[in-house]
């Protein structure tokens, strides 16, 4: 079936790397050399560029503002995988709306910039909410839409002065310094917005908001079942990059004094994804040199291009940004903070501490798990939190649980159909505190897709699921996972290009609040909730044996491994029930052993457990019930010994070769048969 | 429709050639959404460069024709054929150049190198032409043909002819040819498809020429009706996508149904409704557009695959 959508797995790289400034989070130096090395570059450029010969002061300015609107495109596309191409319409509101406020209400410049920032994120807001259902290209090409439509109402209304413009107005001022266009002045006022911007989309990224952005973008299915709110971090990403855009809108009108449509067309929206591009679409340290390199070629290429082909100088920039972007996917995809990424990793080799357990979260963090040390478990002195997993008094932060344990999870007549083809009918299942249901059938028996309609990633077409006594029927996976289920895959579903540790914190994303504006401005609920999420992740971490990975690119692991972070990540969000699809796939003999102990611990600690596996000896070892499916339906529901001896199940899935168990059923077994009319002879 | 008072009241008289012209625009799109459905269902790449083919293919009949005068210009199907074979050559070449090296990375990716193959077409045309426009005359001269009481002009039935044409073609070729059924082959199930021996790298050259041809052929016959310039590309772009996406975006006949939907909408908004707002002419129905299918994209889609089923 095809369809617009595309798969989630949309990569923008091949292999897994962890952004280097969040390998380098805990560093102190990493972003002030990243500010060092970026502010040298910039404040230079008065003295560097005239020097060139074919650029001016001028191109200094255009600089910093580019770097402003590729700063967005980094955001939005390069770390929420989000192609946002209105980049244009959101550079215009800041331009427009500076002129306008100041031109036609008599407002102060700098009031006039914030109130048409406010006015940008506000619409990137609604626009968000809006297009963010669509997905991938689809929504590149919508706003692409919406950036082409900006452009025609700049250049076609009266309120933008049509086609001749509007001009600004008096320019920014603080007391009697005045930063009109062509002062030096202003130059370093663009430059220490574009500075500001650095540090907040920095900030941003490196935080409980920056994995949740980085998970939505790697794998949005399982950074909801995690409890992530997909487009409310994608809305998140697009207003701090609009509201950023717009800023660079209002400096660029301050800086031309006439605001005219010609420079908000469609090109600039192109011309800002190559310097994104240039500058490597996950690399915030990248972005001013991708920009820089960018504005020198073109420069250069308008300067010289005429000596080589007698042609209007302005006739190469087009196809020379073309053949740019092109050259730079197919032969540096990473652009420029690939190369700079590659120069901090081996800086931070030198020093001795690159090698311990701690890279990739901050400071405060690392402080408080050295209370505890690695490859120990916490002792009295862990947190609350971890007191409550390990003794199992659930204390639940996020919703209340019904007390009655019995029923931790209920799901009644689960049916679901696509386009005709009917994948399950009719599954029911209870689970209580305490408890581990196995679940097994023959592949195609509708056993993944039970678990989706319980998780939410697949809405039941009939039937009913309770959580702790609510109803959760068809919501969707990030609102089921506050209900205090967690889940893994069946193909294990991890983000790659994120280390260990911070796959795991995105499972514990649910016990931190933190969001976008501590972030950005490091406030104490972040430094706290970077602790208490780190805490969370090391010790989930730890139950799975995983804790010396945690520095390691998760995409990096063996398989094995691989499942084991994924079942870590799911202990980390304090479920009180867990989904496990084929834990034991790929893995050895005493490996697959100590997954059993594992789910007992768990079990003994009164989470309830549904385990999808084909390994029958650890199954049956460990469960203490097993539901039995066949083409969707339910066979019946039994203790695992008389399942293993039943007839039915025992044709249908089983097999007879290595049972060694008589066919005859033990009387008096409570095998309950839910669908009378399966006849198993019937079946091939 | 809630919007008939308005048109009784402009003049209910325009309203067949409206339609016409919205017929005949709505051709060119259709064509354009062909080119998209095409080169998407085999390769999963939506080609942003696909109204830059079709100014490919418009400029370089253009080039052969030449003005009127000229006397070294070639006969009108010879410049034809000549734009079509080379713009088509074109597209295998980009594709072999550019998509293939990279054709395991993510649909995003792709799509960002198409954005680049389309800078370096318009650039490539920009700097022979210098951003002048550009005219032909019809394929047959002549006063508009009056059918059933509507004025249609010559090129008009040019248009709507070989779009008909193409359609039929590309029909049989799809469903009768071994080439077709491998392509649809590996639109439905490229793994199956490689499994049965057909080599699905090859067939995505093989997209991205044919999706060339389709654009540079409208583009050829287009160019009679309207200027052609440079930047011409990215509304059509634009509009092509709209259309495909309106039509489906899973078969060709729901893409001819949208970008055909399309062009008369465009028409209508544009032809009844005030001067105020038909100033800002791609920017209404586009606008329109974008609502409905963010509104109703659900919707639009499912309706289209039940009917398809």
């Amino acid at each position: 079936m095809s369809s617009v959508d595309s798969p989630a797995a949309d990569r923008l790289r091949s292999r897994a790397v962890v952004p280097v400034s969040v390998l380098l989070a805990d560093r102190w130096w990493a972003p002030l050399g990243g500010l060092a090395l970026v502010g040298a570059a910039f404040f230079t450029m008065p003295q560097w560029m005239p020097a060139l010969g074919f650029l001016s002061v001028e191109d200094g300015v255009t600089v910093t503002i580019y770097t402003m609107l590729a700063l967005g495109m980094v955001l939005v596309l390069g770390y929420c995988g989000q192609l946002m191409l209105a980049t244009n319409a959101l550079f215009g509101v800041g331009a427009y709306g500076l002129a306008i406020l100041a031109v036609h209400q008599g407002l102060n410049p700098w009031a006039g910039m914030a109130v048409s920032a406010v006015a940008a994120g506000a619409g990137a807001a609604l626009i968000g909410v809006m297009v963010f259902r669509l997905t991938g290209h689809l929504l590149g090409l919508v706003t692409l839409a919406i950036g082409y439509i900006a452009f025609i109402v700049f250049e076609t209304s009266s309120l933008t002065g049509g086609a001749s413009g509007i001009s600004v107005g008096p320019s920014l001022s603080i007391g009697s310094a005045v930063f009109s266009g062509g002062e030096n002045s202003f130059f370093y006022v663009c430059t220490a917005a574009a500075l500001i911007s650095l540090v907040v989309a920095r900030n941003l990224v490196v935080s409980r908001t920056g994995r949740a952005l980085r998970a939505v973008e790697a794998n949005e299915a399982a950074a909801a079942s995690a409890g992530v709110n997909a487009t409310r971090y994608k809305v998140v990403a697009f207003v701090v990059g609009a509201i950023i855009a717009s800023v660079a809108g209002s400096l660029y009108a301050n800086y031309v004094g006439v605001v005219g449509a010609s420079s908000f067309t469609i090109l600039v929206t192109v011309e800002v994804l190559l310097m994104a591009v240039v500058g490597g679409l996950r690399s915030i340290w990248g972005a001013p040199f991708g920009v820089l390199a960018v504005v020198v070629f073109e420069a250069a290429l308008q300067s010289y291009g005429p000596d080589l082909i007698h042609i209007n100088s302005s006739y190469f920039t087009t196809i020379g940004f073309g053949v740019v972007l092109i050259l730079v996917l197919l032969l540096l995809p990473g652009g420029l903070g690939s190369v700079g990424d590659r120069l901090a990793r081996m800086v931070a080799s030198w020093r001795p501490e690159s090698d311990d357990a701690n890279a990739g979260i901050s400071t405060a963090s690392r402080i408080a798990t050295s209370q505890t040390g690695p490859g120990e478990l916490p002792t009295s002195a862990a947190p609350a939190v971890v007191l409550a997993l390990r003794t199992g008094a659930m204390g639940d932060p996020r919703g209340q649980v019904d007390p009655d344990p019995q029923a931790l999870l209920e799901a009644v007549g689960v049916t679901c159909r696509f386009e005709g083809l009917t994948a399950l009918d009719g599954v029911s299942l209870e689970l209580q505190a305490g408890e581990v249901v196995g679940l097994i059938g023959p592949n195609g028996a509708g056993k993944t897709t039970f678990f989706n309609c319980l998780s939410g990633h697949v809405q039941p077409s009939s039937g009913v699921v309770r959580l702790g006594g609510t109803d959760v029927t068809g919501l969707p996976p990030y609102r089921i996972a506050r209900h205090g289920l967690a889940r893994t895959f069946q193909n294990i579903e991890l983000f790659p290009d994120m280390t260990v540790l911070e796959n795991v914190m995105v499972g514990a994303h649910l016990s931190a609040h933190a969001g976008a504006l501590s972030a950005v401005f490091r406030l104490p609920g972040h430094w706290h909730d970077e602790r208490v999420l780190a805490e969370g992740a090391r010790y989930a971490l730890q139950r799975v044996d995983m804790g010396r990975y945690a520095t390691r690119a998760a995409g990096t692991l063996p398989y094995g491994q691989q499942r084991r972070v994924e079942i870590a990540r799911a202990l980390a969000a304090q479920p009180h029930v867990l989904l496990l699809d084929e834990p034991a796939a790929g893995l050895s003999a005493s490996e697959a052993q100590e997954l059993v102990e594992l789910v007992r611990a768990l079990a003994n600690e009164s989470l309830g457990i549904v385990m999808v596996e084909h390994n029958m000896r650890a199954l049956m070892n460990v469960a203490d019930r097993v539901t039995v499916l066949d083409s969707g339906r339910q066979l019946l529901t039994a203790l695992p010994e008389e399942v293993r001896k039943d007839p039915v199940v025992i044709a249908s899935y089983l097999g007879t070769s290595h049972l060694d168990i008589s066919h005859a059923r033990a009387p008096g077994a409570t095998v309950r048969h839910d669908d009378v009319s399966y006849v198993p002879e019937g079946g091939s | 429709m809630g919007w008939m008072p308005t048109l009784c009241a402009t003049g209910i008289g325009q309203l067949p050639e409206t339609l016409a012209s919205g017929i005949v625009n709505g051709c060119i799109y259709a064509l354009a959404a062909v080119s998209l459905l095409v080169v998407y269902n085999v390769t999963g790449v939506i080609n942003f460069a696909v109204g830059d083919f079709l100014m490919a293919g418009a400029m370089l009949t253009l080039l052969f024709a030449g003005p009127n005068g000229d006397p070294h210009r070639l006969p009108l199907a010879l410049a034809v054929l000549l734009a079509v074979v080379i713009v088509t050559a074109l597209g295998a070449l980009l594709e072999r150049l550019v998509i293939h090296p990279r054709r395991r990375q993510g649909t995003i990716f792709l799509l960002i190198l198409t954005i680049g193959i389309s800078s370096v077409l318009e650039g490539g045309a920009l700097i022979p032409t210098g951003s002048l426009t550009y005219g032909l005359r019809p394929f047959t001269s002549g006063p508009a043909l009056s059918v059933a009481g509507v004025l249609l002009p010559r090129q008009d039935l040019w248009i709507v002819g070989s779009t008909l044409i193409v359609m039929g073609l590309l029909w049989y070729g799809a469903t009768r040819t071994r080439t077709g059924k491998a392509l649809r082959a590996c639109e439905v199930n490229p793994i199956a498809a490689r499994l049965v021996g057909i080599r699905v790298d090859r067939y995505w050259t093989i997209a991205f020429a044919l999706g060339a041809l389709l654009a540079a052929l409208a583009g050829a016959i287009l160019v009679p009706v309207t200027y052609a310039t440079y930047d011409m590309g990215i509304p059509i772009t634009l509009k092509a996508f709209v259309a495909w996406i309106l039509g489906g975006a899973e078969s060709p006949v729901g893409a001819v149904a949208g970008g055909v939907g399309f062009g008369v909408l465009e028409a209508v908004v544009l032809g009844y409704s005030p001067a105020s707002v038909a100033n800002y002419g791609d920017a209404v129905p586009l606008l329109l557009l974008i609502v409905a299918l963010v509104i109703r994209r659900r919707g639009l889609t499912r309706q289209m695959a039940v009917t398809r089923v």
